[in-house]
């Protein structure tokens, strides 16, 4: 069946070609079958993120995320990795920056595969034992990309501004590098097992299958397999409170790296199910969403030359609304200039807000882009799987171009003044500054 | 009765190529209904191998001006080329590589006409204007910058200055800085008028389409175009062989180390190309593959990665590894070289064929439903030299036997034939040789 959402001679609408399983205590399966390819990919996010840590140790979340692929029941490293490799499947786990309650997996592969996926996924998810030797070798990797990071004007920078913005303790806040290495050091193989336990399940699972699968099939694999085991769904440990902010500016100094990474931002307060999600990121369009067409790409990019790139974005609004922050790279001695044109052109977007003719451009290319997002099995999966998490109807899908259509001028204005306030803008920039 | 506009030169594996006969406009249709979206790509076959010393980076800064507009398609008249292709949804962008530069959209079906229109109005209408270039080159030196600031992109950069001599592989895409500070609009102009013409340029269209609608939209757009002045200058400089090992160290401040080790080896439409490309799965594809066995699993390296270079000119094999903290470059450029000895001494078992021939399979399985890939795919190849060997591929890698990989393992990947070079981090300085 083809995957259709747009095309006005077609009869179904998007929720109706989506079959949906809901599992006793908890768990949601969403298939749809397009046969046009012979592949298949199953995606998913479950409560297993930073975010449901209750120490502030955010690093056994992650640590117990990476090490899911490197032991299990069934498993062991290499044979698992064989397993995968053999069968021409690509398995990818992580803990979620989009989303940190949440740890998410995908896997792909042909579809003939189907029975050995939901067998893999079993076993990695449920299952996995956690050897001592390889907690070590991913203790090691990790701290050895740590190392890296302290080179990386763009991680750092970020670094800088979450921690001018996020209190200790949140989420969004990346915590500096020793503390971070230090808490690697220390987490056991009990940490994991005892995290794991109390939080992973099928109960809190959200799944979606997309590929040239029959979803009887799929239900008769995955149900069992995934769902109803585990930890029951929680609600997530209450953050610390975050103040409203003032402006600030950190600069860091890394040797022999011309171009500097420069962030403003402050902590942000939208979230995917908001009324005014869709005018509030129209307005961040308008501003920043493109390097090209923009506001801040127009004039700082464009017009004065000072970056390759800029743009402006919402973050973490599927569970924890993270900062809204503009990125940029610019050479050093054009630092000053980019930074006030940045200032320039948010302070006269927030007096003006949008004309209509760019708004009508923003609305179209949302609406487009995001049929165009849906071109791809993995596509459709992810855009699933986001739709469940949040807890909204399937439908939402097929409503959501028309929804952006119909968002008015006065609407996103007010989003705008809402969600973006410049005299709270910190600033962190990091690389070679003193030439 | 309607004249003949098009012919058709082949049908294979899925693809349609035709030619427009008037202006010599080669298209590569690829209809493939698995959403009601389409992608659009031209691909210019000219690259940074095209250009001559003194004017390096321009095909890249030629690539940037191209956003900026027609005589239809501009900013005072409010549809700038990125507004129009953002205002449908597009998802767009340009690259420029050492043979060819390409635009691509992928649109809403409904929109496929706008992009034949602007791909068409910039193929002869673009404005190449001093005072956009005046604007555009510091953008481009940012983008500069930022690959100065990745100690890969300064290690790749060096290999490949090191490893060509004479062929203008030898420079970077984006240019040596002295060339991207000083050229003048007219150079771009130039190149320009020399190589953006319907007659060096092929229109890739896949996705949920039919033939005939499309090549009346090709035909109505690019059909007005005359083709471009001939004979065109392609470089024919050939590399010399290398005789000798090459080796370089860059010193910077850091904190890891990396090495790339490259070998020449032939263009990418030669049959050696599938064993050499099956013999970097064996070393560096996924977990078990020996390289990551050897060096990633035991934490030396933090990732390693080979790969056979598929190039309109000989081009390299190359295996990149960035070194855990603390590691010797000295011993894990050791344990490269004798795993691709052990590689060119004994044959691959069976199991490390079927993996990667299956891996292979998967791959083009994922690359046929997705348009945009399979206009990418589609564009490498036709830089190449010849669109079939995107079609050919997994026959090519299924006919592949361990002896193939045996034999240039041995024939290419030899000491006399290496460049070897080492970003050391000044912290461990000491490491270097």
């Amino acid at each position: 069946m083809t995957i259709n959402l747009f095309d006005p001679g077609d009869r179904m609408s998007f929720a109706e070609r989506v079959a949906l399983h809901a599992f006793e205590g908890g768990g949601r399966l969403a298939v749809v079958t397009n046969s046009h390819a012979p592949t298949v990919t199953i995606a998913g996010m479950l409560q297993g993120g930073p975010a449901m840590v209750t120490d502030g140790r955010f690093t056994v979340p992650s640590l117990t995320a990476a090490m899911l692929e490197r032991g299990t029941a069934e498993f062991s490293r290499m044979a698992l990795a064989r397993e995968l490799e053999d069968h021409g499947l690509h398995l990818d786990v992580r803990s979620s920056s989009s989303a940190p309650a949440s740890v998410s997996f995908s896997l792909q592969g042909l579809a003939e595969e189907l029975p050995r996926m939901a067998g893999i996924l079993a076993s990695v998810l449920r299952r996995p034992i956690f050897p001592n030797d390889e907690l070590e070798k991913v203790k090691e990797r990790v701290l050895g990309i740590l190392q890296h990071e302290r080179q990386d004007t763009s991680a750092t920078a970020f670094g800088h501004l979450t921690r001018m913005i996020y209190p200790a303790g949140h989420p969004h806040r990346r915590r500096e590098i020793d503390i971070r290495e230090d808490e690697v050091r220390a987490t056991t193989r009990e940490d994991l097992e005892l995290f794991h336990a109390g939080r992973y399940g099928g109960r809190s699972l959200v799944c979606a299958v997309v590929g040239d699968v029959e979803d009887i099939d799929v239900e008769t694999l995955l149900g069992d397999a995934l769902f109803g085991w585990g930890a029951k769904a929680t609600v997530m440990p209450a953050l610390p409170e975050v103040a409203a902010g003032v402006p600030s500016r950190v600069e860091t100094e890394i040797a022999d790296r011309p171009n500097l990474d420069l962030f403003l931002g402050h902590a942000g307060s939208l979230s995917f199910g908001d009324k005014d999600y869709s005018a509030a990121q129209l307005a961040n369009s308008c501003l920043g969403q493109s390097t090209l067409t923009s506001r801040l790409g127009v004039a700082v990019r464009d017009e004065a030359g000072l970056t390759y790139g800029i743009n402006s974005g919402f973050t973490g609004t599927l569970q924890i609304p993270g900062p809204w922050v503009i990125s940029l790279g610019v050479a050093p001695e054009n630092l000053e200039r980019a930074l006030a044109l940045c200032r320039e052109v948010v302070d006269d977007f927030l007096v003006t807000g949008p004309r209509e003719d760019e708004l009508e451009d923003e609305r179209q290319a949302w609406a487009g882009g995001y049929q165009v997002g849906l071109a791809t099995n993995v596509g459709v999966a992810l855009e699933l799987v986001k739709t469940m998490l949040v807890g909204q109807d399937i439908s939402r899908m097929d409503r959501f171009p028309k929804e952006l259509l119909a968002v008015t001028r006065d609407e996103v204005t007010e989003a705008l003044r809402r969600h973006i306030d410049p005299k709270r803008l910190a600033v962190s920039v990091a690389g070679t500054l003193t030439g | 009765m309607k004249k003949i506009s098009f012919e058709l030169i082949e049908r294979k594996g899925g693809v349609s190529e035709y030619r427009l006969v008037h202006n010599g406009l080669s298209v590569l249709l690829a209809p493939t209904a698995v959403a009601p979206v389409a992608t659009l790509g031209v691909v210019y076959r000219v690259g940074s191998r095209d250009e001559v010393a003194g004017h390096t980076g321009a095909t890249h800064m030629l690539e940037h001006l191209m956003f900026k507009g027609t005589e239809r398609f501009n900013r005072r008249k409010g549809t700038e080329i990125a507004r129009v292709l953002q205002r449908i949804g597009a998802s767009f962008n340009a690259t420029t590589w050492l043979d060819r530069t390409n635009y691509y959209a992928t649109v809403p079906l409904e929109h496929l006409e706008t992009a034949a229109d602007i791909e068409a109005d910039r193929m002869r209408g673009a404005l190449v204007r001093d005072e956009d270039l005046d604007k555009e080159r510091s953008v481009v030196l940012n983008e500069l910058d930022r690959g100065e600031n990745e100690p890969f992109e300064v290690l790749l950069k060096g290999l490949f200055a090191h490893a060509f001599i004479e062929h203008p592989y030898h420079h970077p895409t984006i240019g040596w800085r002295g060339d991207v500070e000083a050229f003048q609009g007219e150079t771009l102009r130039q190149f320009y008028n020399t190589f953006y013409h319907p007659d060096n340029a092929t229109v890739i269209i896949a996705g949920d389409v039919e033939e005939q609608p499309v090549l009346d939209l090709v035909e109505r757009f690019f059909g007005p175009l005359d083709a471009g002045p001939t004979p065109r200058p392609r470089g024919t400089i050939r590399e010399g062989r290398q005789r000798g090992e090459r080796r370089f160290q860059v010193h910077r401040a850091g904190e890891l180390g990396f090495i790339g080790c490259v070998w020449h080896i032939p263009e990418g439409l030669h049959r050696d190309l599938a064993p050499l490309g099956v013999a970097a799965q064996i070393l560096t594809e996924g977990v078990v593959s020996r390289l990551s066995r050897r060096l990633v699993e035991t934490n030396l390296c933090l990732g390693v990665h080979a790969s056979a270079m598929e190039t309109h000119d000989p081009g390299l094999f190359q295996v990149f590894a960035t070194l855990a903290p603390g590691v010797d470059h000295g011993d894990v450029e050791q344990m490269i070289f004798e795993e691709i000895q052990a590689l060119g001494t004994a044959m691959a078992d069976p199991g490390e064929m079927a993996r990667a021939k299956v891996q292979r399979r998967t791959d083009l399985a994922f690359q046929r439903e997705s348009p945009a890939r399979l206009v990418s795919g589609l564009t490498e190849s036709v830089a190449m030299g010849d669109w079939r060997a995107f079609i050919d591929e997994m026959e090519s890698v299924a006919k592949v036997g361990p002896e193939d990989v045996m034999r240039v393992c041995r024939q290419y990947l030899e000491p006399r034939n290496l460049t070897v070079g080492w970003f050391v981090p000044e912290s461990d300085g000491e490491n270097g040789r």
